[in-house]
């Protein structure tokens, strides 16, 4: 089960903080702290959803205590689209530096939904918010987003 | 919009690194979570095992003084009406007695140190 979750994990959360050592140490944490807690999962929502959830948490955690990096957002952009020098991956920077600049739980529910393709109430459950908030956040994201659509689409 | 998002964010989702290095640093974290569990569980056991041992030897003791009272009766003051000078004239001259008083002192101690130290040595390592 973890393994299966291991991947799609990681980018998340890759695209949620942009430093990809971070991201990995969240993952490790996350996937730690679900091993010791393993015999609280009820089974009420998918294995998926509360790893995920814990992950968000530990996310969280290091936020508040400041331990996210807090480097130049280009070389973050340019890390997360280290493969791929062609002109793709220049405009996923700009993207990327758009996502960085959203509020954290819209940036959160955004990727879940879209990137991920996680229902609604999957990722209600693991931002833990109601399904009405999500739906706002998405709305707003796309708002925000929508500045950095069009000058893309005339590409 | 909805479409044009979506195809963007898969598009431009990031590839995570090596997942054989994540996964054995994972392997290393979990055993090292494993050997830490393996540590506490010894502690609860050993200390389990340690308030068994005072918890019986306080009844033991409690026991031994209470036969030890019974024959050789004292006759102290009531506790209301009990004072330094009223001890010392109820155990002068009887050595029995102040060593009887003094392991009873000590249990008393043990019985309230003990399982104080003993679980707040728990709680703190049950925090780690």
């Amino acid at each position: 089960m973890v393994s299966a979750e291991q991947e799609p994990l990681r980018r998340f959360l890759l695209a949620l903080c942009g430093d990809p050592a971070e991201a990995d140490d969240i993952a490790q944490d996350a996937m730690v702290n679900a091993y010791v807690a393993s015999g609280s999962f009820r089974g009420e929502s998918r294995f998926g959803t509360w790893l995920f959830r814990i992950a968000y948490n530990c996310f969280i955690d290091r936020q508040r205590s400041h331990r996210l990096a807090t480097g130049p957002l280009d070389e973050r952009a340019e890390a997360l689209s280290a493969g791929d020098r062609a002109d793709a991956a220049f405009r996923f920077e700009d993207l990327h530096r758009a996502i960085r600049q959203l509020p954290e739980k819209e940036r959160a529910a955004l990727l879940l939904f879209y990137m991920e393709d996680r229902p609604v109430k999957e990722v209600a459950a693991i931002l833990d918010i109601p399904a009405g908030s999500v739906r706002a956040y998405l709305t707003r994201g796309r708002q925000h987003l929508k500045s950095f659509l069009e000058p893309w689409k005339t590409k | 919009m909805e479409d044009e998002i979506r195809t963007l964010l898969h598009e431009a989702a990031p590839q995570p690194s090596d997942p054989a290095a994540f996964r054995l640093e994972l392997n290393a974290r979990l055993a090292a979570v494993e050997q830490i569990k393996a540590f506490r569980d010894r502690e609860y056991r050993r200390s389990r095992r340690t308030m068994r041992i005072v918890f019986a030897a306080g009844i033991l003791v409690g026991m031994v003084l209470a036969v030890l009272l019974i024959l050789h009766p004292l006759d102290l003051p009531t506790l209301t009406e009990i004072s330094l000078s009223d001890i010392l004239k109820a155990t002068g001259g009887k050595r029995l007695t102040y060593v009887l008083m003094f392991l009873g002192a000590l249990t008393t101690a043990c019985a309230i140190v003990l399982p104080l130290s003993l679980s707040r040595h728990h709680s703190r390592f049950l925090n780690l």
